[in-house]
């Protein structure tokens, strides 16, 4: 009998034959996330509680199991993929919003709680949850934690770990800590930052307390034309140098804004060769005040036209286009690889060039939907997974993309996190200094990196390798 | 090894300029850059040298504990005063720690941005004091406080490796956050040499309004009331005694109307007519000036147990014969105190019960206390921190 054998018995025994997943084709369904990295777990288990967490970690911890944590598998960087085999921890079951407590202005919730259900069941409240990754109909909270996720609104409100105050946390050899809670700060060391996007590589997390944010009054949206991308580029700096700090501010290149348009009508100029997505919160006064003027920037910065949404319908249209636009881009290939990488904002349209030559040299389409406010790419990269060696050329051609981003002063990610499919970059942000104190933090949590191995934090294999690959402008995207 | 030893062995590493008096410590050792800061962390600990880190005149800190200042080096990142780069149309800037507060502005004001580092200590604070106690401000209501805006970090380790965290762009998840875990480690985990951040727009024109309040329930009242107002002021405050509450807000023409328009019913909830502050810069400035000779508190508590909090501990220390200012975030529940004269022994253990019969997450600080007193504590999660400390720190 195998060791995953009789882990699944024990696992069974606790969890119940529904509570388990141990056949090859249920196993299936479980090896992969929204990315493209693949690898099949041994063994899938749904906890619904912390004592079913606690439970779970022992038997896996006994077994000597990989353990990976799970929300909804809408990440893009293979971060909830059994990397090494072992134990999916499928944390979707506990989806409980424990206490909404709006006079200390937080809330308590289990990790599998909806991003989006969670701020709708909230709304009568008047306050919501900011972090809105376009995922948000589907992707956990818990997820939201791990991969620190962050979305088109986080420009003005910053990203989850922003928005999160303490988490009940489960380690490596199932106890239990509490780090942080409802003040505004706790005592000792800050450990909920570095929690925080750590990818399930430190602790399994039970419980987040999260911060409430008052839903503005009003807000107005734009929607900026142009017939050059670099003076729809050039306008996303000029907009901050006025002084304004938009909620969001989008940006769609020609191609793409044509097949969103084709699938969403959300009433993109089809013959336009870039659009800004631009919003603004606040009070009713500010909002008109901060409209006008950015309405003045874009006319400055050589914008055709300049159209604002004139109601709530319009509005969530204009939106529909951002949300579904990775689903639209799906009509047009049957794969693409969404990348993430961050730039600084003034380097939109060298960084854009930049990928048009990627695209020729590779003879691959690139699409390009960002958030634009604040530098952060997803170029989409097209291929056809049938045709051999494509898949490779993708790939070749997005870690080019990361690298332009890196001689830039950038990052190699700005929301989707390292995952599985970026530990091998990581040298080129980070020297091995860097790496040796983020190991030693790992240590701490997560001794014998059994939880989630093979994320994160590159091998020392891989770095040595993407070190000697590295440009040598690579060093100069440090302090 | 000797006093003169101690000076000539820091001497050879960093020149005639890097090496003055200890006061109290065996030699104040002042590193030209990072580079050197990480060559002396490492020679010290060869040679099994106490260090202790102080960041000029607005906060001392010890790496190790104050005890150690005897035979030790003091470190003095004065010289480590450049901006190492700023772009103002990114929003972002490059500082070294050694800069003040004051200098900071004073290179920001030129783009019209700014940094919101409105600590007590005012424009003498050093930037690495502000992030190794993790202090903030008034404006910390809006902008949150340091570990919301750090996107870098650059830290000489225990064993004097020179080691980053985060970056130079606005977003960015490559890696653990290490910014957020060493803001406000007492440069227990390390030396903080430089940070990166995203600055800020400053705002075109702001107006501050103030009331005073005939008690505990009016504080209350104008809190509940901007809780769930929609606008968000970039400072509301409440200070005493006498109690009064402030409220700061910036923006165009018409976002300010707007607000001015609110006061009338915010001003119902405070039981007094909102006085306008006529001289904001002065009065913003004087502010956070400290007490002399007072002993000094951190109260945190959840945002809607604050004035509760205070309440109570006013009490106490009314019962024990002792004077309580306060001042700190209304809406934040964050608040600095001051005592005297100071508590020690039991009544001191009894003062902080007070603030946790409250709430059991109310917690009261010495501002003053090595982390290492905190870290002492039972608990899962202050293990994890001894852990921590053990595997990176001094």
């Amino acid at each position: 009998m195998g060791a995953y054998d009789q882990l699944r018995r024990k696992l069974e025994a606790r969890f119940g034959r529904a509570g388990v997943i141990g056949d090859p084709v249920g196993r299936m369904l479980y090896e992969y996330d929204g990315g493209v990295d693949r690898a099949t777990p041994d063994l899938v288990v749904f906890p619904q509680t912390r004592e079913d967490v606690i439970a779970a970690v022992k038997l896996a911890h006994q077994a000597g199991a990989p353990l990976i944590p799970r929300g909804a598998g809408t990440g893009l960087s293979g971060g909830a993929v059994a990397r090494e085999g072992g134990v999916i921890l499928s944390l979707n079951r506990m989806r409980r919003i424990v206490e909404v407590d709006v006079e200390n202005l937080r809330a308590r919730v289990e990790p599998g709680v909806v991003n989006l259900e969670f701020s709708d069941q909230i709304a009568p409240t008047g306050f919501y949850f900011v972090p809105d990754p376009s995922s948000q109909k589907a992707c956990t909270i818990g997820g939201n934690v791990a991969e620190n996720s962050g979305g088109p609104h986080t420009l003005a409100y910053g990203v989850t770990v922003n928005h999160v105050t303490g988490l009940e946390i489960v380690l490596a050899d199932g106890a239990v800590a509490r780090l942080g809670g409802k003040t505004a700060e706790c005592q000792g060391y800050d450990l909920v930052g570095p929690l925080v996007g750590s990818e399930g590589t430190l602790a399994i997390v039970t419980e987040i307390t999260v911060k409430l944010t008052r839903r503005p009054e009003a807000a107005r949206t734009l929607l900026a034309i142009y017939d050059a991308a670099e003076q729809a580029a050039a306008t996303v700096s000029a907009i901050t140098a006025e002084g304004i700090v938009p909620a969001a501010l989008e940006m769609f290149d020609g191609f793409s804004l044509r097949a969103v348009e084709a699938y969403i009508h959300a009433g993109y100029p089809l013959d336009s060769a870039a659009v800004l997505l631009i919003e603004v919160e606040g009070l009713e006064e500010e909002v008109e005040e901060q409209a006008a003027a950015i309405e003045q920037v874009c006319a400055r910065a050589g914008a055709r036209e300049t159209r604002r949404a004139r109601d709530e319908a319009e509005r969530a249209k204009l939106w529909l286009g951002r949300k579904h636009a990775f689903g639209a881009m799906g009509r047009l290939s049957s794969n693409f690889y969404v990348m993430d990488g961050v730039i600084p904002r003034t380097k939109i349209g060298a960084v854009l060039a930049g990928i048009e030559r990627i695209s020729a040299a590779s003879g691959l389409r690139i699409g390009n939907i960002f958030h634009a406010g604040d530098g952060n790419l997803h170029p989409l990269v097209f291929f056809d997974q049938r045709v051999p060696g494509q898949f490779e050329a993708a790939r070749a051609a997005s870690e080019d993309i990361i690298r332009l981003c890196v001689e830039m002063g950038g990052s190699i990610t700005g929301e989707h996190g390292v995952g599985m499919e970026k530990d091998g970059l990581m040298p080129l942000i980070f020297s091995e200094a860097d790496l040796d104190f983020m190991r030693a933090v790992k240590q701490v949590f997560n001794p014998e990196g059994k939880l989630n191995p093979g994320k994160l934090l590159p091998t020392y294999r891989s770095c040595r390798e993407t070190a000697l690959a590295a440009a040598p402008a690579g060093a100069a995207a440090r302090l | 090894m000797t006093q003169d030893a101690i000076a000539a062995g820091v001497e050879a590493l960093l020149g005639k300029g890097g090496v003055g008096e200890g006061a109290g410590a065996a030699c104040r050792a002042l590193p030209a850059d990072a580079e050197q800061t990480a060559a002396l962390v490492a020679w010290a600990r060869a040679a099994r040298l106490p260090l202790a880190v102080g960041h000029g005149a607005t906060i001392a800190l010890a790496m190790g504990s104050e005890r150690t200042l005897s035979g030790a080096v003091r470190l003095d990142l004065a010289r480590l005063a450049r901006v190492r780069f700023y772009e103002p149309q990114d929003l972002t800037i490059g500082l070294e720690a050694g800069l003040t507060a004051g200098a900071i502005a004073a290179e920001l004001a030129r783009a019209q941005q700014c940094l919101p580092l409105d600590v007590a200590g005012g424009d003498a604070a050093r930037l690495g004091a502000i992030l190794a106690a993790h202090r903030s401000g008034p404006l910390r209501h809006y902008y949150g406080t340091v570990r919301d805006f750090t996107i870098g970090i650059e830290f000489v380790t225990a064993a004097g490796k020179l080691t980053h965290g985060g970056g130079r762009v606005v977003k960015n998840v490559a890696g653990y956050d290490l910014m957020r875990l060493m803001i406000g480690a007492q440069g227990t985990l390390g030396v903080i040499t430089a940070a990166n951040f995203k600055v800020f727009p400053r705002p075109a024109e702001t107006e501050t309004w103030g009331w005073g309040l005939a008690g505990w329930e009016q504080a209350e009242a104008l809190r509940g009331a901007l809780l769930r107002h929609p606008g968000r002021p970039l400072a509301l405050e409440l200070c005493g005694p006498p109690l009064r509450a402030y409220l700061r807000f910036g923006g165009g023409a018409g976002a300010r109307a707007r607000w001015r328009r609110e006061l009338a019913a915010l001003s119902r909830h405070a039981g007094s007519e909102a006085e306008a502050v006529a001289d904001e810069g002065a009065f913003w400035r004087e502010y956070g000036a400290a007490a002399s000779g007072a002993q000094r508190w951190r109260l945190v508590a959840p945002a809607g147990r604050g004035v509760a909090a205070l309440r109570a501990l006013e009490g106490f220390a009314a019962a024990q014969g002792r004077a309580l200012r306060w001042r700190g975030r209304l809406g934040l529940g964050v608040f600095e105190l001051e005592l005297a004269p100071e508590l020690e022994g039991r009544p001191a253990l009894d003062w902080r019960e007070a603030a946790r019969r409250v709430h059991p997450e109310a917690r009261l600080m010495r501002d003053d206390e090595p982390i290492e007193t905190v870290l002492d504590g039972s608990g899962a999660d202050l293990a994890l921190m001894r852990k921590l400390r053990a595997a990176v720190g001094a």
